[in-house]
């Protein structure tokens, strides 16, 4: 359980619950999609977009270690 | 000179993942005892445990990533379907199965990986109707629709006769709830007033995008099933 509500790395939506990775929240709703989701639909295409975001930050992030 | 470019910079993404790799910018590995309670807390429920899990994998992404690195699909794209497969793998792993984690983790990001290239290869064999297939005689763009049997408008125009108020409201039955919310809203049924993805998006207090994405797939989805039921 999150102490702030956080913005949801998917759906954007203001959680104080769900998966935290590098800093960013995916919801359980947005969460459980995903991982139902099959790989030619449509939705995937945009929870593989949304996650780019990770590996910009993980690039942009300066090479000091583990967070 | 555009392929020179494409191949440069397909190089440095690749040597940009490598130098993250190896420069530990990726959380380092949990120790075995350090897993092994994270594993027990997320047994019992603990979330925290889960993320903690989750992200101290992420360096196994880029190593299966790495693996599948051949210029088809973006780097970048790969690490977003390799953490998919992370996710899924510590959701569904179990201690008493006996297997490592990172042994299991790997085997579902490759999976996941390997599924989305399947998926990929598939695709390129799949046609649209309005994909562009040549040039009329007059230069203009002829597309697969304009030389099937029947007149484009035609099609269209019976496509939509079937789709009646009967066949929506029986079709319905096939999406999600959220799916289903977005697409009463939108067309305002049964009798109500049509809504913006943006006025969906606020009551729902999720982004316009997401409304979006939604609405596209429970069109596919009913689509799909009117097709079904029209047989």
């Amino acid at each position: 359980m999150m102490e702030e509500e956080q913005c949801c790395l998917i759906c954007e939506a203001r959680v104080r619950e769900g998966i935290v990775l590098l800093g960013h929240t995916i919801c359980a709703d947005c969460e459980q999609e995903m991982i139902h989701t099959e790989v030619d639909d449509e939705l995937y295409a945009y929870f593989v977009e949304k996650l780019r975001t990770l590996w910009f930050e993980l690039t942009m992030r300066p090479e000091t270690g583990t967070p | 000179m555009s392929l020179l470019l494409s191949l440069s910079l397909l190089v440095r993404e690749f040597t940009v993942l490598v130098s993250y790799v190896k420069n530990q910018t990726f959380p380092q590995p949990l120790a075995k005892r350090e897993e092994h309670e994270a594993l027990l807390r997320f047994a019992s429920g603990d979330k925290d445990a889960r993320n903690t899990l989750i992200e101290h994998n992420l360096r196994l992404v880029a190593h299966v990533v790495k693996k599948y690195d051949n210029g088809v699909t973006d780097t970048d794209d790969l690490v977003s379907i390799g953490t998919i497969g992370l996710i899924k793998g510590i959701e569904s792993f179990r201690v008493e199965r006996g297997v490592r984690l990172a042994t299991y983790a790997a085997r579902c990001i490759e999976n996941e990986i390997l599924m989305h290239l399947r998926s990929r290869k598939k695709r390129r064999r799949d046609m649209s109707l309005q994909e562009p297939i040549g040039q009329d005689k007059e230069g203009n763009e002829v597309s697969l629709i304009d030389i099937l049997g029947s007149d484009a408008d035609e099609v269209i125009e019976d496509v939509a006769f079937r789709i009646d108020r009967e066949s929506i409201y029986t079709g319905l039955k096939v999406l999600e709830p959220r799916e289903r919310e977005i697409i009463w809203a939108r067309f305002g049924l049964p009798y109500g007033e049509e809504k913006t993805q943006r006025e969906i998006a606020k009551a729902m207090g999720i982004s316009r995008s997401y409304v979006s994405r939604i609405e596209k797939r429970a069109i596919e989805k009913l689509q799909e099933q009117f097709r079904e039921n029209a047989r």
